[in-house]
């Protein structure tokens, strides 16, 4: 035992060019933190850097997609590379940058530490990108922390506001709470194989030494996993603190923590705990984890669309609708569980991750827009503050109703080529659970016309009663809502180049290397 | 495969003519501007198209393949294809080169008719954004993207019939052709789907795309499926035969046939340039487009073919004796398209699919002509159309009399003028539809239809004579009152039923009082000059398509051009196409020409068939003689004859759809739908729901109480079930 820990120290197998996207944006993060105590009047060049640092990262993670051959890993084993990897973190650094853009209205009304704040998002999307790339138990946590400690400061940055503060506070407490979850999860997955190096892990699930642990630990991550994601029964902390956060940061956190954590998840069950045919172990683990999962996606989509139906409030409205993509997503997810190794498979998670990609566009396109409308302390953010605003502000109006359309799942929205995209593996699945739980997304989808619809009735046919003062748009924000605009129409007619890029699989690289 | 991207420019061109001519033409309300951008981007797009056809890659009308631009791939899901890809091949490259040209004729004819209308760049942005619809049908390479331009062309002839949406009228007639045209949409769709189900594929053309091998549907149809039986059963049997009628219930609506055809009439409450350009000369052909595409199809479905071509005649009967009673020009011209058209199904319903084709291109040419000239008239006259009220009109327009002579003639079908072959044709292959009916069948009733044809073509000379005396002959008539005129205002409650049908007119006609020293005048020369064109095209064009055996009488030889080059198209004849097809060729041949070893092209030129071709041809003009004799005789002296108040009355077909289908489902939908349906069991439910849901609400807001704990408290719950669970399977493990 102690020759094999000193080999591992001997060598270690430092392979920086693989993370090199990760480290680029924690760089930027410390530069632009060092930055803002020097110059803290400046409140634009943090913003450049932090946009730069996440461009520059991009530019890095789409050269390795070709440079580096998919399904290595490196760190001995920790940072696994694949496009799990790479299309979700090609996600968090479109979220990032766009969530820096849409900030500017916001951290200029109410007079943030704008240097803090961009730091914070930075380190936030460098513990997305862990969770994403990590293929170690550890790393995978360590990521998390990283995360969600920048999230909770991040939605009580406005400290004047006690919403915002009650908010943060809630996430702090419960998020911890969910922590240990996971975190006991880990280490009991750790005592049934031995190891928390999830290729290990993957191949011990044949024989564990302590199967019972095996299925406990699994039950704990899912409850772990489960809060972060946002998936009922473990969705309860979402709508107060969605609510009181911040619009931006609620986008962002719709967006990104909860994409990453989609990631780590896929990762840990989907290729962690997969089925392995006639060993009951791991069968049995599969099996569980599928149909407890299934019942969450069923749970999830109908409590969030459901109880959105109810909601006065638009930010509370969308934190439940974020509750239902979630069941969506979930959707992809087992049926990336259910398929068959290899390029079935690649697809299937691919397609979770395209799936969040067009959540995330259309969903900060939507805050971008309820940012600027919402004023100081997001007091304007209820229904009736939208009222026949339509043709008074037809840009504002119009695009906000796309991005309604698109989380509707309209045909030519982006939301429509997510929406089949994480269908199909689950009925290509052939099992009658997710055949059921595909006819329960489609009838949620329908109940989900409902609110995304009374968006657009809001604003283009009731009588507006209060005055109208059509915000001025920053040009950063301006820029983010036409990416977004761009990008909802783009990924709904032109999904086939992206997607392909997605789910280009091992095989396929190897083909391309001829 | 050949490949030229230039052929977006087509479709595209168009469509930015239409986004500027909104977006900035609406700015800067210039008409200058906007005619040159809308006729600059037709221009543009007419030059491409005839490039292409006759220059680029040997020319499409030349070549035996298509010439393809993949644009993007638009769906690629599981075994379902379907490419934003344009082809231009011999069919769509007629097409292409005479929607382009007779538009932007048209176009050019109506910046001088729209001078003056306040809303000139939208009209001209709807025209463009017209152009754009109908290219892509057109230059679809596939059934989807066809219908894109399919319903493309319907939301534009929404927008423009109803373009002058003060008038209640244009705003009627605008649902109406919308909700017509929805239900055969709907049997388009079908046909779509069904096409898909049954060959697993939607494209026209057999290509390579990205390394993938596409195999277009026809392709697969004459290889590997055989021809439907001819009876009545194969219509619900959900092969071909249904696919033919699915797709031809879509070509009734789009193309006026019975019985969707009551909208095209009233279509005309749109600009006249909209009613020649859409009305006449292309979208209302779209229908016989579909169904020659679909030629392969059809081929296997008799039955199918055989419903074409009876519903073609009797469409083309009925809607001719409605148009002799007609009184306001731009009616008499709209049932002469509807009755025009009947002609071109019936063609294409007997097998003669080119000669179809043929007529839809010569009647392009003589019905724009016509439609124009009458804008002319009603531009000249002061937006009076009412032909009582015209009259020796000649005198004022000598152009528009001149011009609109030979779009007259075309139609009568007087030998050199072009509607005379394609609509003599037409009756011939009628005649002798045994002959041309696939797969060696005999046509039942093939002599009845020819009858009908022949009354018909008789009819058309009679009431297109009627047209003509009553507006360029007799005496001025412009400061008469009309009967109905003075009737309305003394005796109103006389005829309560009319009353209500003339309130509209009246009103339009004291709002268009004409002065008292009113001449009608000449029209511009941005009118006058696409008329001009057109006579030019509705004289000689028909010289393309001259059938063997009437060149032959000058020696000429065979000169069919026309029916040269569409023949590749057609799956049966297929002399120049690929060796599957000519499988088929073969398949029909030797099951229809007992004296087999003789190719069926040469087959028609023997003695005995072309002496029967040149008997009925003269019959045909000796009786387009006659017709056009009747119609003097009839209306020289006096114009203003009563006609049968039935036909006046269009054979009462409005009356009756509303009387048994609209208000019978008004009805329904009030009464027991809404009121009983949707307020008792649907609002109902939806009261159920909501009550439900508050109560949900009520639990929800207990649960959502905003306290930490008892969200914590929450979570373990739900993390104890699902740890619940796991160790249940645990124990099972264990145990």
């Amino acid at each position: 035992m102690n020759t094999f820990f000193l080999t591992e120290l001997v060598t270690p197998d430092p392979n920086v060019r693989i993370i090199l996207p990760e480290l680029v944006v924690a760089a930027a993060g410390i530069i632009v933190m060092l930055y803002d105590s020097f110059f803290p009047k400046d409140r634009v060049t943090s913003g450049i850097i932090s946009l730069v640092g996440l461009a520059v990262s991009a530019f890095l993670l789409v050269g390795l997609w070709s440079s580096e051959p998919l399904g290595s890993t490196s760190w001995n084993g920790m940072i696994a590379h694949d496009n799990l990897r790479l299309g979700f973190s090609i996600v968090f650094l479109i979220v990032t940058a766009m969530t820096v853009l849409i900030s500017t209205v916001w951290v200029e009304r109410e007079d943030v530490p704008v240097g803090e704040y961009n730091a914070l998002l930075l380190f936030a999307t460098f513990g997305m990108m862990l969770m994403a790339s990590g293929n170690d138990l550890v790393v995978i946590f360590l990521g998390l922390e990283t995360l969600s400690i920048a999230t909770y400061v991040m939605a009580g940055l406005r400290r004047g506001d006690l919403k915002s503060n009650e908010s943060a506070m809630k996430y702090f407490i419960l998020g911890s709470f969910a922590s240990a979850f996971l975190l006991y999860g880990m280490a009991l997955i750790y005592g049934a194989t031995g190891s928390t190096n999830l290729t290990v892990i993957a191949e011990k699930v044949v024989n564990p030494n302590f199967p019972a642990l095996l299925l406990i630990g699994g039950a704990m991550m899912v409850v772990g996993f489960g809060f972060k994601v946002a998936a009922a029964p473990f969705h309860v902390w979402t709508p107060d603190v969605y609510e009181g956060a911040p619009a931006p940061v609620t986008g962002f956190m719709a967006a990104g923590p909860k994409a990453a954590a989609f990631a780590s998840f896929i990762r840990v069950f989907v290729l962690g705990f997969p089925f392995i045919a006639g060993v009951a172990a791991s069968n049995y683990l599969h099996e569980t984890w599928m149909t407890v999962l299934a019942v969450m996606a069923m749970l999830s989509m109908t409590v969030g669309n459901v109880a959105a139906i109810m909601q006065n409030n638009v930010k509370r409205m969308l934190a439940y609708s974020s509750i239902a993509h979630a069941g969506y997503a979930l959707v992809g997810f087992l049926g990336a569980g259910a398929a068959n190794r290899g390029s079935s498979q690649d697809a299937a998670i691919a397609s979770v991750a395209f799936y969040m990609l067009t959540y995330a566009v259309t969903n900060l396109g939507a805050f971008a827009v309820i940012s600027l409308l919402a004023q100081k302390n997001d007091r304007r953010s209820d229904f009736e503050d939208f009222n026949g605003i339509g043709f008074k502000s037809p840009v504002l109006s119009f695009t906000l109703s796309l991005f309604m359309l698109s989380l509707l799942g309209l045909p030519l929205t982006a939301g429509f080529m997510g929406k089949i995209l994480v269908f199909r593996p689950a009925l290509e699945a052939g099992s009658t659970l997710l055949v059921v739980l595909v006819i329960v997304a489609v009838i949620n989808t329908a109940i989900s016309a409902y609110y995304y619809l009374r968006m657009i009735v809001v604003m283009f046919f009731k009588e507006r009663v209060t005055e109208w003062v059509e915000p001025k748009m920053p040009i950063g924000l301006a820029v983010a809502l036409l990416v977004a605009v761009v990008g909802v129409l783009y990924l709904g007619l032109f999904a086939g180049g992206v997607i392909e890029k997605f789910s280009q699989s091992r095989s396929g690289y190897e083909a391309q290397l001829k | 495969m050949i490949e030229n991207n230039l052929l977006s420019i087509i479709i595209f061109a168009p469509l930015a003519g239409a986004v500027i001519n909104w977006l900035i033409g609406g700015r800067l309300k210039n008409e200058l501007f906007s005619s040159v951008v809308a006729c600059g981007s037709i221009a543009v797009s007419a030059l491409v198209a005839f490039y292409i056809a006759f220059v680029a890659d040997g020319g499409a009308l030349f070549i035996n393949k298509p010439i393809l631009d993949q644009i993007w791939t638009w769906i690629n899901v599981g075994g379902f294809r379907a490419d934003f890809a344009l082809g231009m091949d011999r069919l769509s490259g007629i097409y292409a080169c005479f929607v382009t040209f007779i538009g932007l004729l048209i176009h050019i004819f109506a910046t001088g008719y729209m001078h003056g209308d306040s809303g000139f760049y939208r009209f001209f942005a709807y025209l463009n954004l017209f152009m754009f619809a109908m290219l892509t049908l057109v230059l679809a390479d596939n059934y989807l993207l066809m219908f894109v331009g399919w319903e493309g062309v319907g939301l534009c002839s929404y927008l423009l019939i109803g373009y002058y949406i003060k008038k209640d009228e244009a705003r009627k007639a605008a649902k109406k052709a919308f909700v017509m045209n929805r239900i055969g949409d709907w049997g388009v769709l079908m046909g779509i789907f069904l096409v898909f189900t049954l060959t697993g594929s939607i494209s026209f053309f057999d290509k390579t795309v990205g390394g993938e091998q596409v195999t277009s549907v026809f392709t697969y149809v004459v290889n590997t499926m055989s021809a439907d039986p001819f009876t009545w059963g194969a219509i619900v049997a959900g092969g071909l035969t249904s696919i033919g009628v699915l797709m031809f219930i879509g070509a009734t609506g789009k193309s006026a046939q019975i019985p969707l055809l009551t909208w095209l009439p009233d279509a005309m409450a749109g600009p006249t340039p909209v009613s020649a350009l859409i009305h006449a000369a292309t979208m209302v052909t779209a229908g016989v487009y579909l169904v020659v595409r679909s030629n392969a199809i059809y081929q296997f479905a008799p039955t199918a073919m055989w419903i074409i071509a009876v519903i073609g005649a009797a469409t083309a009967l009925f809607a001719a004796t409605i148009a002799i009673a007609q009184n306001d020009i731009k009616k008499v011209l709209a049932y002469s398209t509807v009755s025009q058209l009947g002609f071109m199904f019936l063609a294409a319903g007997v097998g003669a699919f080119v000669v179809a084709i043929f007529h839809v291109m010569t009647h392009a040419f003589f019905k724009a002509l016509l439609f124009l000239g009458s804008g002319s008239v009603i531009h000249g006259m002061h937006h009076e159309q009412d032909m009582r009220k015209m009259g020796n009109l000649r005198k004022y327009m000598p152009i528009t009399f001149i011009t609109m002579a030979a779009g007259w003639l075309a139609i009568c079908g007087i030998p050199i003028f072009a509607g005379f072959f394609s609509k003599d044709e037409i009756l011939y292959k009628t005649f002798a539809a045994d002959n041309y009916f696939p797969g060696g069948l005999k046509f039942p009733g093939e002599e009845i239809l020819w009858g009908v044809a022949t009354v018909t073509a008789i009819l058309t000379a009679i009431y297109m004579t009627r047209m003509m005396v009553m507006t360029f002959w007799g005496k001025e008539r412009f400061h008469d009152a009309l009967p109905g005129e003075e009737h309305h205002d003394d005796h109103h409650a006389d005829d309560a039923h009319h009353a209500d049908a003339h309130a509209d007119d009246d009103e339009e006609e004291h709002h268009h009082a004409l002065p008292h020293d009113f001449k009608p005048h000449e029209s511009p020369w941005v009118m006058t000059v696409p008329l001009i064109v057109l006579a030019v095209l509705s004289t000689f064009g028909g010289l393309v398509g001259v059938p063997y055996a009437m060149s032959s009488i000058f020696g000429a030889g065979d000169v069919n051009a026309f029916e040269h080059t569409l023949d590749p198209v057609i799956a049966e004849k297929g002399e120049h196409g690929t060796s599957e097809i000519k499988e088929v060729k073969h398949f029909f041949a030797s099951a229809a020409k007992p004296e087999a070893g003789a190719a069926p092209a040469h087959d028609s030129h023997s003695p005995e068939v072309l002496f029967k071709e040149r008997v009925l041809a003269a019959l045909s003009t000796v009786l387009a003689l006659v017709g056009i004799g009747i119609g003097f005789l009839l209306f020289y002296k006096t114009p203003l004859r009563t006609m049968p108040k039935i036909l006046e009355e269009k054979w009462r077909l409005d009356e009756f759809y509303n009387g048994y289908i609209v208000d019978p489902i008004t009805k329904l939908s009030t009464v027991g739908l809404w009121k009983g349906f949707d307020i008792g069991f649907i609002d109902g439910i939806v009261n159920g729901i909501g009550h439900a849901v508050a109560e949900f609400g009520n639990v929800a807001r207990r649960l959502q109480v905003g306290f930490v704990r008892s969200y914590a408290a929450m979570i373990l719950l739900g993390a104890l079930a699902v740890v619940g669970y796991f160790i249940y399977y645990g124990l099972k493990l264990v145990g």
